[in-house]
């Protein structure tokens, strides 16, 4: 066995060890490491050995080809390549999870609160050493513990998409971690440059659409796609920003360009009409439509101030971050919750509609509130303005802990007549 | 967080038939009236006319109470001690005047067996009259939505919340439902049926098939059917058909004489009866 080698696994069971609190020397775990190769034990079952007399309890990892992981599995090794990596946070917890892929098929990750992660992105082809299998929905999932020993590999990692056939999904029902099967029409599409920790790299980014929702997709190589294409993905996978979920479309995955009959652009991109309740098991939902009444205007609603640095809604003149500021910037915008008869959810109203609403724009409303000298005489025109009406929204229905809020593009009080509705329903239901 | 209750849009008629109380468990769980269409309501939104808003004299602080009438009947406000600022903005509105109102329920029993529908409002606000209509046509629709989802749950032996909901009933709708069909048991569905037909003529642009309410001695009609100081409800009504009076205008005067302390329900939605002393 190579120096190179054994180093690294040395260095391996000292940091498990260390997880577990247990002092170890360098010295002799070498000594233990290589009487167990003598014994001509498996490297991989040596380290398992010796971190079971240190009383660490865990099973021997098998090391395995990503096709070959079913839910019987305990413990894995596998060599991948990262096909996407997210992290979100949760009180002072990390979670990342995503997609690993090698040249038999990907499986989705998760992991709790492992730092390590951080210093991989996606297109690393990484060693992973010990990551347990669950299965969810009955599809096998890669935990990775602290006790998880990642190692990144030099050489690269091709990936194949899952062989076997994905379900064929309306974009209506997709959700995160999801592989998925889908059509649908391009409907906005741009090319943007990011940055992969020091390498340029160029995506294209937009919306698509069918008959049942529309969803942000992104496409991390060019498929030469335009607006208007209607396209096959086969083996998508879907990932969440906030709760909304995303098409993810990569090198490797089948897409063809098809000329079947399809809704228009047009079609797809006039609003969806939802009801509050239809949210109900979604975590989020791209450009719909809902109709129902402001039942209260919340605090942070009007005139604000922001810090100039990073936008943050200052507090009595100070920021979180920055501190005090001597020249904020003056906002507006409106916190409230709509409540449509089936179900109530916070809506966000930006500058430009609240400025459309109020009939003047932010400079007006800074010196009429300085002419008052209270800032709260604006919210409070709102609430005049606003508080119990019917009002007809679009925008994007994010999740979090507080449930959902729509990101609100557009909102009008619904000014018609209602007595033609009430004369139709008088026919239907008539006798 | 606690997920916001939502505002429930039922007309003044089926509020106030509500007998069903689930009260709160703990401190600051809701409580919630079930109405006899199953709606489980903690939240309200209404839209009517404001037809009275008095001080009330007792109080240390400004209470007031308030009338709002819909095409179905009253809706009844209170406000106290923690919402004294609606106190005042009910009392300089004038009235009459389209009123919109979000609030919670609050209910009470002056005597075993009776019970009386509250409103306290969170919001109040003068609305024009599209708003009021706007109001009337969905709660229309939402009303008919329980009214078929109570005659589908009727025709079934089990009504526990399942299977309710696997019969395609909304599961905002299934809990209440269940538990009114246990406690009202066989609802008259076509009262509503008509309740919800006459109040959406209301929200009619123009306004010309909307009759005109008949002027009636609601004295002399209880006179005709009482029994010594009993009234009861189902033969008031036959004679109130008889004559060509509305339902919806009978049971506003008796609501109004409820409210005037001449008479009060012995029996909810059997036997009213009469006080001699307030009746001359």
């Amino acid at each position: 066995m190579e120096e190179k080698e054994i180093a690294l696994r040395i260095e391996r069971i000292k940091r498990a060890l260390e997880n577990e609190g247990i002092e170890a020397d360098e010295k002799k775990l070498r000594e233990e490491f290589l009487r167990y190769l003598q014994y001509d034990i498996k490297p991989d079952e040596a380290e398992m050995r010796i971190l079971r007399k240190n009383g660490v309890r865990t099973a021997m990892a098998v090391k395995k080809k990503i096709a070959e992981i079913g839910p019987e599995d305990g413990f894995v090794t596998v060599a991948a390549r990262i096909v996407s990596i997210n992290s979100a946070t949760t009180g002072d917890k990390v979670r990342h999870y995503g997609i690993l892929g090698d040249e038999t098929g990907t499986i989705p990750f998760s992991a709790w609160d492992v730092e390590e992660l951080n210093n991989y992105s996606k297109g690393d082809s990484v060693e992973i050493n010990g990551a347990i299998v669950r299965e969810w929905n009955g599809v096998p999932q890669l935990r990775i513990s602290k006790k998880t020993v990642i190692t990144k590999l030099d050489e690269e990692i091709n990936i194949k998409f899952s062989p076997k056939p994905t379900e064929e999904a309306k974009l209506a029902d997709i959700s995160d971690g999801d592989r998925v099967s889908i059509m649908a029409r391009i409907l906005s599409i741009e090319e943007r440059e990011i940055n992969i920790r020091g390498e340029a790299r160029t995506i294209y980014s937009g919306i698509m659409a069918d008959e049942t929702a529309k969803v942000p997709f992104t496409a991390w190589k060019d498929f030469g796609l335009k607006v208007g294409d209607v396209i096959k993905v086969d083996g998508a996978y879907v990932r969440s920003w906030k709760g909304v979920p995303q098409i993810n479309i990569d090198e490797g995955m089948d897409i063809e360009k098809v000329d079947e009959e399809f809704p228009s652009a047009e079609e797809l991109d006039a609003g969806r009409l939802m009801r509050i309740e239809e949210l109900e098991g979604r975590s989020g939902m791209t450009d719909v439509m809902f109709e129902g009444n402001i039942l209260q205007i919340r605090q942070g609603s009007g005139l604000i101030f922001r810090c100039p640095e990073c936008r943050r809604v200052l507090n009595n003149g100070i920021c979180s971050l920055h501190g005090e500021i001597d020249e904020p910037v003056p906002d507006l915008r409106i916190k409230a919750v709509l409540d449509d008869g089936t179900g109530a959810i916070n809506v966000i109203v930006g500058r430009a509609i609240t400025e459309r609403i109020l009939g003047k724009d932010v400079d007006e409303c800074v010196k009429e509130a300085r002419k008052k000298m209270e800032k709260g005489v604006i919210a409070k025109q709102i609430a005049e303005i606003l508080a119990l009406m019917p009002v007809r929204v679009r925008g994007n229905v994010v999740s979090d802990d507080n449930g959902y809020t729509l990101i609100t593009t557009d909102m009008e009080i619904i000014d018609e007549d209602p007595g033609p509705k009430a004369h139709e329903l008088i026919e239907e239901w008539g006798v | 967080m606690m997920k916001r209750e939502l505002a429930w849009r039922l007309f003044a008629e089926e509020y106030r038939a509500s007998t069903l109380v689930e009260s709160a468990i703990e401190d600051k769980s809701p409580t919630y009236v079930i109405t006899p269409l199953g709606a489980r309501v903690n939240r309200i939104f209404l839209a009517g006319t404001l037809v009275e808003a008095n001080k009330k004299e007792s109080a240390e602080y400004l209470s007031v109470r308030a009338v709002i009438a819909d095409p179905t009947g009253h809706f009844y406000l209170t406000t106290g001690q923690y919402n004294q600022d609606i106190g005042y903005e009910l009392l300089n509105i004038e009235i009459p005047s389209f009123v919109a109102v979000v609030g919670k329920v609050h209910t009470y029993e002056p005597e075993p067996g009776q019970m009386r529908q509250y409103i306290r409002p969170e919001i109040v606000k003068k609305v024009d009259e599209k708003v009021r209509n706007r109001w009337i046509v969905e709660t229309a629709q939402f009303t008919k939505e329980r009214i078929d989802a109570m005659r589908e749950a009727l025709a079934m032996e089990d009504h526990s919340e399942e299977t309710l909901i696997s019969l395609g009933i909304p599961k905002r709708l299934a809990p209440g439902i269940s538990k009114a069909i246990e406690h009202y048991g066989d609802v008259n569905l076509n009262r509503y049926l008509d309740m919800i037909y006459d109040a959406l003529r209301y929200a009619l642009s123009p306004k010309e098939n909307v009759e005109k309410k008949e002027e009636f001695d609601i004295k002399e009609l209880i006179d005709s059917v009482a029994e010594g100081d009993d009234v009861y409800w189902d033969k008031l009504k036959a004679a109130a058909k008889d004559r060509g009076i509305p339902e919806k205008d009978l049971i506003e005067e008796i609501d109004r004489l409820i409210r005037e302390g001449i008479i009060f329900e012995r029996k909810i939605g059997e036997v009213l009866r009469i006080d001699r002393d307030e009746w001359y």
